[in-house]
């Protein structure tokens, strides 16, 4: 446990000291800010799940940018094999790492959003039902969890290759090919694998939350997708050890 | 030397086996119902299996040294450890979706269904589906909150699936939607697993009602009636049979050309009726379960035997819808013996009204507008003022002296005082302005609504139009669709239907507007907010990230 908090010290303040937490945060907010504007002014609607709508796919192109370097870069630099040697074991170097790229996704690509919010909330229409407090609870946790699954495929990917590039972009393609699996499974002939394509998108299970619903199935599914991608990781790293 | 050379081949083979494998796995995703591509697949897979034997007994020597390696060892642990979790975790998943099914609803409703409403849904005998052709995005705010509401009121017996139409488009068929801008949004109520499909739609125009406002008439979304009308329809189990008559050069159901009435077809199949053909010739008489029958203008004329025998079925508390054009149209249907059992007559004339609406189409012909009376069929469409568009159209009057007591015959759309029945419509010297000594005259009737009581509960129903051209697919195609007349003319006989077979609306609920959740906008706060969203709140981020990183230069 004391393993993982240095090494988790130790990641969240080397995003803070380099421009990438700044600059992904400015890119991030400026085009949800520039959506979320562009909504609000045309319907003046204050509607959180519809406000919202386009957050998960902004965040789907932006959270690769917070882990592409996490292991891919000390496997580089040739640290990797250092930090093995040393008393940290491969899960404890995936899961502190991973929860510096969680901590710095709250910090830079949540929290300010909450700024939103604020704006909705203070120009509501007098007589009108207001912002529902339910959907911000429930669109922040779908975002959240949302945002958990797509940081733990891109430390997977990051342990895959030495390649920051190739890393991101691996990541990338694979939370985009599981966003829009569902799009494909009309297509598909077997009900089978298109209910299997359906359970997969992780677009399917946001949309509950959008509207306000918790499912215990959601929760769940993005918890263990966060958690198998995990595994995935500590498993690649541990292959270094032995290859 | 050798060695190694077998070493690679037996490797390139267990590569191509294993492709092939993948590419039968991949084939099967294409296959449909009796295409050759379930067999290609098989033949594939089996040429990739025996190939990828073929590797395994080439290589097995190495195959062995690969697995006494301590890196395999390692390997194949940690892919089992992955196996075992993922199982796990698919498990878990599982019994959390289809076990647990806990949920919870933290948003704030905004409509509250009506007692009618609630009650319909607690009589609920089996389970509904109601399927949204839509994104959920693209539904209006009162349908959506409509929709969920009645969910919410009995979330095991009502399920809702928004199905965008671009991803799912073979429910456009399924579902008899037409295929154009009008079934966008269109709901579908079914029952839950009903072999045959039993269900009933509703378009999107169909959940809002005009009434007349200032200027233009105004739109009322009567979504909840319309909702759970259907939705009490749906629970009787039998589906009325329409029996259209044939033999007589009858405008056909099937036929999808200018004259057909295919567009109708498509209406009644999204109303839960079945819809049949009757050739009283070869029948001799009206089948059992014929709820209703149509006779639409009949260009031969019906055999005295024919007529007896729709005389008969009508006679027993039969129901019938007669379509019948002026014989101007050189048609010659041969009813006259059936209107008079009720005491109608019609004969060769027209209606003429000069004081009537008139309206000219594309190709020249004028269409006449009738005035509304009192009936429940006619009602929605008398209080909004909807015209239909007639063109030359039969007249019918009533012979009071012959009427029997328990007979009552409502005139549902006629002609003004100034009209009359022209018996000579072909004369080239036709005054269109005032009728001859020999007309008939005025107010005549285009459409009759006949009802003889036998019972209690035991009736005889019928509804005679004078006109079959104003359903036809070339008025739901053309102006007089864009204009409305075709929706309206539509609306005319699915009300009669619906009055014929006993399944008018019986559910009047006072429309609710839902609730929206605004913002108000005035002043400069839409200015504001793209200040806050584009510029402070980004270059706040970038402040910070400056200052932090001077902070740091300095500490060093």
């Amino acid at each position: 446990m004391r393993n993982i908090f240095i090494l988790f010290k130790r990641e969240f303040k080397a995003y803070f000291f380099s421009p990438v937490a700044y600059i992904i945060s400015f890119l991030f907010l400026a085009l949800s800010g520039y959506f979320f504007a562009g909504f609000v002014n045309r319907f003046a609607s204050a509607e959180v799940g519809y406000a919202f709508g386009s957050f998960p796919i902004l965040i789907l192109f932006f959270a690769p940018f917070l882990t592409i370097r996490l292991i891919s870069e000390e496997k580089r630099s040739g640290t990797l094999e250092l930090m093995l040697t040393s008393p940290i074991s491969p899960l404890e170097l995936v899961i502190g790492k991973y929860l510096a790229a969680f901590t710095v996704f709250l910090t830079v690509m949540i929290l300010p959003t909450l700024v939103y919010i604020l704006v909705m909330g203070s120009f509501a229409q007098p007589g009108s039902p207001g912002l529902d407090y339910g959907v911000v609870f429930t669109v922040y946790m779908g975002l959240i969890l949302f945002g958990a699954s797509l940081l733990s495929i891109g430390i997977f990917t990051s342990s895959l290759t030495e390649s920051q590039l190739i890393a991101g972009i691996v990541g990338f393609v694979v939370s985009l090919i599981l966003y829009l699996i569902d799009g494909q499974a009309a297509t598909v002939r077997s009900p089978f694998w298109a209910d299997l394509m359906k359970e997969l998108s992780l677009q399917t299970h946001y949309i509950d939350f959008a509207g306000g619903m918790i499912k215990a199935s959601n929760v769940i599914f993005y918890l263990l997708l966060t958690s198998l991608f995990l595994l995935f990781a500590n498993k690649s790293v541990e292959s270094h050890v032995w290859k | 030397m050798e060695t190694d050379s077998k070493k690679e081949y037996s490797k390139l083979i267990g590569i191509v086996g294993l492709l092939l494998i993948i590419a039968s796995w991949i084939l099967s995703f294409f296959e449909t119902a009796g295409s050759n591509l379930s067999y290609i697949s098989y033949v594939v897979l089996g040429i990739g299996v025996f190939i990828e034997i073929l590797a395994v007994i080439l290589g097995y020597p190495f195959i062995r040294e690969y697995f006494m390696k301590r890196g395999t060892r390692k390997g194949l642990t940690s892919t089992l450890i992955i196996i075992i979790v993922g199982t796990v975790f698919v498990s878990l998943y599982y019994i959390t979706k289809v076990h647990l099914q806990w949920e919870k609803d933290l948003s704030t409703k905004l409509f509250s269904l009506s007692k009618q409403s609630k009650d319909a849904i607690k009589t609920l005998k089996s389970p509904l589906n109601i399927i949204v052709l839509s994104e959920k995005e693209g539904v209006e705010d009162n349908t959506r909150e409509l929709l969920k509401a009645y969910r919410d009121e009995q979330k095991e017996m009502i399920d809702i699936e928004y199905r965008p139409p671009f991803r799912y488009p073979e429910l456009f068929d399924k579902y008899k939607i037409p295929k154009d801008p009008r079934g966008l949004g269109a709901i579908i109520i079914e029952k839950r697993d009903s072999k045959p499909l039993h269900y009933l739609s509703l378009l999107r125009q169909d959940l809002y009602d005009y009434v007349p406002g200032r200027g233009r008439p105004q739109q009322v979304f009567k979504g909840e009636s319309k909702i759970t009308e259907k939705i009490a329809l749906l629970q009787e189990t039998k589906k009325l049979t329409i029996y259209n008559s044939e033999g007589h050069g009858e405008k056909s159901f099937e036929n999808s050309e200018r004259n057909g009435y295919s567009q109708l077809k498509n209406t009644l199949l999204r109303e839960n009726y079945q819809l049949k053909t009757l050739s009283l010739l070869t029948e001799k008489k009206v089948p059992k379960d014929c709820d209703l029958l149509i006779i639409a203008s009949p260009i031969q004329p019906f055999s005295p035997k024919e007529i007896e025998a729709v005389i008969t079925y009508l006679k027993k508390g039969g129901k019938a819808l007669i379509l019948m054009d002026p014989e101007v149209q050189k048609v010659k249907p041969g009813l006259a013996k059936l209107l008079a059992e009720w005491s109608i007559k019609s004969d060769h004339s027209i209606v003429l009204d000069p004081k009537a609406t008139a309206v000219l189409d594309r190709t020249g012909r004028v269409f006449q507008v009738g005035l509304y009376g009192h009936h429940r069929i006619i009602e929605g469409l008398s209080s909004k003022n909807l015209r239909i568009l007639f063109y030359l159209a039969r007249p019918f009057w009533i012979d009071t002296d012959k009427q029997r007591s328990n007979v009552t015959i409502t005139p549902l759309i006629f002609s003004s005082e100034l009209g009359w029945g022209e018996r000579d419509p072909l004369n080239p010297r036709l005054d269109k302005n005032k009728p001859d000594p020999s007309d008939l005259k005025g107010p005549v009737n285009y459409v009759l609504a006949v009802e003889e009581k036998l019972g209690k509960d035991k009736e005889i129903r019928l509804v005679l139009i004078g006109d079959s051209d104003f359903l036809t697919n070339e008025m739901a195609r053309g102006i007089t669709s864009a204009l409305g007349y075709y929706g309206n003319a539509k609306d005319l006989f699915m009300n009669s239907v619906s009055w014929l077979t006993k399944q008018e609306k019986k559910i009047t609920i006072r429309p609710k507007e839902v609730k929206r959740r605004t913002l108000d906008l005035i002043g400069n706060r839409k200015t504001m907010i793209w200040v806050v969203s584009l510029l402070i709140l980004p270059f706040s981020v970038v402040g910070l990230g400056m200052a932090v990183y001077s902070k740091k230069k300095k500490m060093k």
